[in-house]
């Protein structure tokens, strides 16, 4: 399988600070989440944040999570642009993003 | 409705089997295709130590690639396997490809070959993949 030139990988987007438009960091891209549609798989929502971080660590953390701030958001493909993976932003505002729901 | 799979999670990093339940390498990186209105296409999976070593350092995962195309051009390349042949994931990933069949294990044997059989005893023990 060859390489094509317009690719990104998931190691490139990983832990990098998501801004929104006034450049006021969101939170870090800690997970991709991937659905099956059709043979292909498509990457469907990115998860920032504490939040995001301490699932993907599978750390049960009982809804506690320093700071008052929500501490993850959901969002979906389309909210964050990854046409710069270095430095990946939000389309939204951030009050479109839904809040990580805390286990 | 089923639950979207977690890419870094349950992919990244996790050892690969393939059909015949071998150890074919890690997931050493996902590779995405973006698209204008479409949401990002999970390509393939990759097995390749300069992708591993990119995560550490770009500038060392490059040298280990240019050390690789000096020492066997021929072999130089990663391993791809594409997504739709991902059965399960999560501890592992299983895929429904035979990993001989892939150049998952050129650089194992061109080390065994190179360097381990010319050791006292290192001889027959036979090659992956044959």
């Amino acid at each position: 399988m060859a390489k094509r030139a317009n690719e990104l990988r998931v190691e490139q987007l990983l832990g990098r600070r998501v801004r929104d438009a006034a450049g006021t960091v969101v939170g870090r891209l800690e997970e991709l989440r991937a659905r099956r549609n059709g043979d292909a798989w498509e990457v469907t929502e990115f998860d920032l944040g504490r939040t995001a971080l301490l699932e993907r660590l599978a750390i049960r953390h009982f809804g506690w999570v320093p700071g008052n701030r929500p501490a993850g958001y959901r969002a979906r493909w389309d909210q964050i642009d990854i046409s710069d993976p270095a430095h990946p932003r939000l389309t939204v505002p951030l009050e479109e993003l839904s809040v990580m729901r805390r286990r | 409705m089923v639950e979207p799979l977690p890419l870094v999670r349950d992919v990244l990093d996790k050892q690969i089997y393939d059909a015949n339940d071998v150890r074919v390498g890690k997931v050493d990186g996902v590779v995405l295709l973006p698209r204008q209105g479409r949401p990002p296409r999970v390509l393939a999976i990759e097995i390749s130590m300069p992708t591993a070593w990119r995560r550490v350092s770009t500038r060392l995962g490059d040298w280990i690639e240019r050390l690789q195309q000096r020492l066997a051009p021929d072999l130089a390349g990663p391993t791809r396997i594409r997504f739709e042949h991902v059965v399960h994931t999560g501890i592992d990933v299983n895929v429904d490809i035979d990993g001989t069949k892939t150049n998952a294990y050129v650089w194992e044997n061109w080390i065994k070959k190179t360097f381990v059989e010319k050791l006292p005893g290192g001889k027959g023990s036979g090659e992956k993949g044959e």
